[in-house]
Order: structure tokens, then sequence, then C-alpha cells
């Protein structure tokens, strides 16, 4: 195998939790599963610059984004990643189109509104551009945030559970968008989810969480057919 | 001649405005400060900039003397070197309309702005846009009612600043006789007519301004 796309050693201690956790993946989709508090949003933030972790090395490709014995963190600014909330966090007094043309991009106008452009019609959100956040769907904010994110060409995509809040129907078609969108935009992406089925579905290695620790890695089938604790158990049940 | 209430009201509106203007260039990024940063002092300094709200304002007229007076710790240098003072003109009441309606600002600009979601923040800066970009796309924007119910409430204390107005800018008629001045005197010596003429102004304006306060804060339609 050759080695690791990404790379996330993260150590941070709150009161009453800490995260202590290394691993890597490929480019590749990898699901971050386990329930709410396990660190998984944390871990994202930390990805992402937003929060500090207290040692910790974050190297993805041949850059390192943060390495706490050199003393590199880089502002959450200086790193190209592309990050989808769990509540979108599309700003509410801007079209459609301002939101997803927001982001500080290494093109000129133009290419960004071209791209921009592309990522509407490809996202299926023709005819919106003017329309605010709170005026479309819930498929469509979704759709705003993965294609404002994207409009950038991020390194790395990170999804913190960005279909939790659609219901069923809805989120078995975002899953399916997804691994659509893989193919046209390849890049690697992490997601955060607690839904086994959600990770099973969209990847072949599920990062599993437990109290701030990496309790399993591996391919679902396998964790689901051996799991190695109480906890993953009730996850995969 | 023009009628003295006229200038009164001139003056008034003239004072108002500019200690507004300053109000919104001080009391915006101060309210920032406040909302966004952590820092040494801060209670300190929120506690400073809210005094004048709660002090009689002649105890903030009296602060004021002695900062700007001609012997006062900023004044007085200032009168050694220019030869002029502050004290009893017109510019010394827009002095005093700032300090206190900076305060109503600061306020309502503040909580305004602490009420702006920190994901949008963060989505912001994962955006790769730096602070000062957020503030000016994200925060103000978002913010934009309170700030507009921070400036009319401003400005209506400005036009209504009565107590540290008169202790530094005094009550010379036709020149720093603002309109709450000027009905303090009329009334005092009993001049009824222009007094009755000068409050019922003074409502009115100040009526305008809560109205209008009130229609920017409700919620409308469109937006957040």
């Amino acid at each position: 195998m050759s080695s690791p796309v990404l790379e996330v050693r993260l150590r941070k201690k709150l009161p009453g939790f800490t995260l202590d956790v290394a691993w890597d993946m490929a480019d590749d989709l990898v699901c971050l599963l386990g329930f709410s508090g396990s660190g998984k949003s944390m871990t994202l933030q930390m990805l992402a610059g937003l929060i500090r972790p207290d040692t910790g090395h974050i190297r993805l490709r041949d850059k390192v984004y943060c390495d706490t014995e050199r003393g590199i963190h880089l502002p959450p600014q200086k790193r190209p990643f592309g990050y989808v909330f769990q509540d979108l966090a599309l700003f509410p007094h801007m079209t459609v189109a301002r939101n997803i043309l927001y982001g500080k991009a290494a093109m000129t106008q133009r290419e960004k509104e071209d791209r921009c452009r592309e990522l509407m019609d490809r996202f299926g959100l023709q005819g919106l551009a003017s329309r605010y956040p709170h005026e479309i769907s819930g498929g469509q904010k979704q759709r705003v945030a993965l294609a404002r994110a994207l409009l950038r060409k991020p390194d790395l995509l990170l999804l913190d559970e960005p279909f939790s809040a659609l219901d069923r129907p809805l989120r078995l078609s975002m899953r399916r968008f997804l691994l659509e969108i893989r193919e046209s935009f390849p890049l690697p992406i992490l997601m955060v989810t607690h839904d086994m089925d959600e990770a099973a579905e969209l990847s072949s290695r599920i990062i599993v969480y437990e109290g701030g620790r990496i309790s399993q890695t591996g391919h679902p089938e396998a964790i689901r057919k051996k799991p190695a604790s109480l906890t993953v158990a009730r996850l995969v049940a | 001649m023009e009628p003295s209430f006229l200038f009164s009201l001139r003056l008034s509106l003239q004072v108002a405005l500019i200690a507004t203007l300053l109000v919104l260039l001080f009391g915006l990024p101060l309210a920032y400060l406040l909302a966004r940063r952590d820092f040494r002092g801060k209670e300190v300094l929120d506690v400073l900039l809210t005094l004048p709200l709660v002090l009689p304002p002649t105890v903030t007229g009296y602060y004021l003397i002695l900062l700007f007076g001609r012997r006062g710790l900023i004044g007085g240098p200032l009168y050694a070197w220019t030869g002029w003072s502050i004290m009893f003109t017109w510019q010394a009441a827009v002095l005093a309309s700032f300090v206190v309606a900076l305060p109503l600002m600061i306020k309502t600009a503040r909580s305004a702005m602490e009420s702006v979601d920190a994901t949008l923040i963060h989505a912001s800066f994962t955006l790769g846009r730096k602070e000062w970009e957020t503030a000016l796309r994200v925060i103000l924007p978002l913010s934009s009612r309170g700030i507009l119910a921070g400036t009319v409430l401003s400005f209506a204390r400005a036009m209504g600043e009565f107590g540290a107005t008169l202790m530094v800018a005094g009550n010379l008629p036709g020149r720093t006789d603002t309109l709450p001045i000027a009905i303090y005197s009329s009334s005092a010596s009993g001049e009824w007519t222009s007094a009755h003429l000068m409050v019922a102004l003074m409502t009115l304006v100040c009526g305008l301004l809560l109205y209008i306060a009130n229609r920017s804060t409700a919620k409308k339609g469109k937006g957040p």
C-alpha cells in the first residue's frame, strides 16, 4: 500500500474529556463513526484549524498543517479543506450564488463565476442563484453547502453529519449524490456520522470513535462481524 | 433674523448628527472588540464605557471638565499648544452627546454581534476569509438591525442631552443653546410660548425616532 494521503495525530485534554487519536487515510472516502460526544466533530474542527490540539500532527500529502512539536499550527484560512457543517452554516443574508462564490479561491472572478455555474448545474441548483437560503428546500441547502465548499477546489473535504437534518428518503438520495460527485470531483473525503448504515454504504473504511479514542478501524463488514466492544456492537446494531 | 428656536433646532440636529457619526465610528469597533475578543481588562473597559449611561449627566460633565477643561488633563496641553479650548463651544455639546450616547450603541451593537451564529464565522474562516473580511461581510450585515437600533437610540439620546452639555458647553444664546437647554431657559424666564413650541418640536422628533427604532428592530419578512 502506498503511503497515506492524510496523517492525523491529535491530543487534547478538556475537563471531563480527553481526545487522543491517531489515524491515517488514503485517497478515499472514510467515515468517522461514533456516538455524539465521542470526539468526531472535534477532530474535524481540529483538522480545519478551528480548535488547537494540545499536541498533534496533521499532514495532507506533502504539506504539514499542524505540528505542535515544531510549533506549526496554520490558521483555518491557510488550510485548503472544504468544510460542510452539521447545520450547513449558509449565510442567511446572501443569495445562493453569493454563498457559493463567498470563498477565497486562487482564480479570477470570471473563473470563479464559471465554476459556480458549473457546480450549480451539476448539483441541480439551476435557477436558484438569486434565492435566499430560507427560500430553498433542505436538500437544496445541502447541495449549496457542498458547492460552496467545493468552489475553492479543496484538497480535502470534511463533512460533519451533513445529512442528519434530512428525512430518510432525502438522506438516501443525498448519499447517492455524494457517491456521484466523488466521481466528478475526486478528492479525499472525511465524513462524520453516527449512522452505521450510512457509513457502510458510503465508505469501505470506517474509524470508530469511543470516548475520545479509536476503538476499531476497518471495513464495515469486518466491524459488523466482530465489534471490538459493547459500544461498537450497539453502534452497528 | 432667524428665530431663536429655529437656531436651537438646527444646532440640536447638527450636534446629534455629528455625535451619532462619532458614536458609529468609535462604537462599532469597541462593540466588536467586546463581543469577539477576550483580553485583560475587558470587564473594566466595559464598565468604563457603560458608566455614562448610569451616572448623573452632571457627573459625566464634571469628568469631561476635568479631562477637557482649560486646565484639564487633555484640554490643558491642547490650550497651551493651540490657544483653543473646547469648553463653551458647540463642539463641546457634541463631545457631551457623544460620551453619553456611546454606551447605547455599544450595548445594542455588542449584543447583536454576539448573537451572530459562531458556526457562520467558522464557515467564513474555513472558506479562506480573514477575520476583517468576516467582520465586514458576515458579522456586520447580520448585526445590522441592532446597529440601526443603536444608531437611532444614540441620535435620540444626543438630541435630548442636557446635563453634561450644560456643564461643558454652557448656555450661550445663539451659540450653544441646544433645544433642551433653550427649553430650560425659556421656562425659567417664563417665555411660555417659545417653551411650548420647542417642547412640541422635541416630542415630535423623539417620537419619530422611537417609531423608526421600533420599525428597524421589528422582524421583517426577508432575511435572518
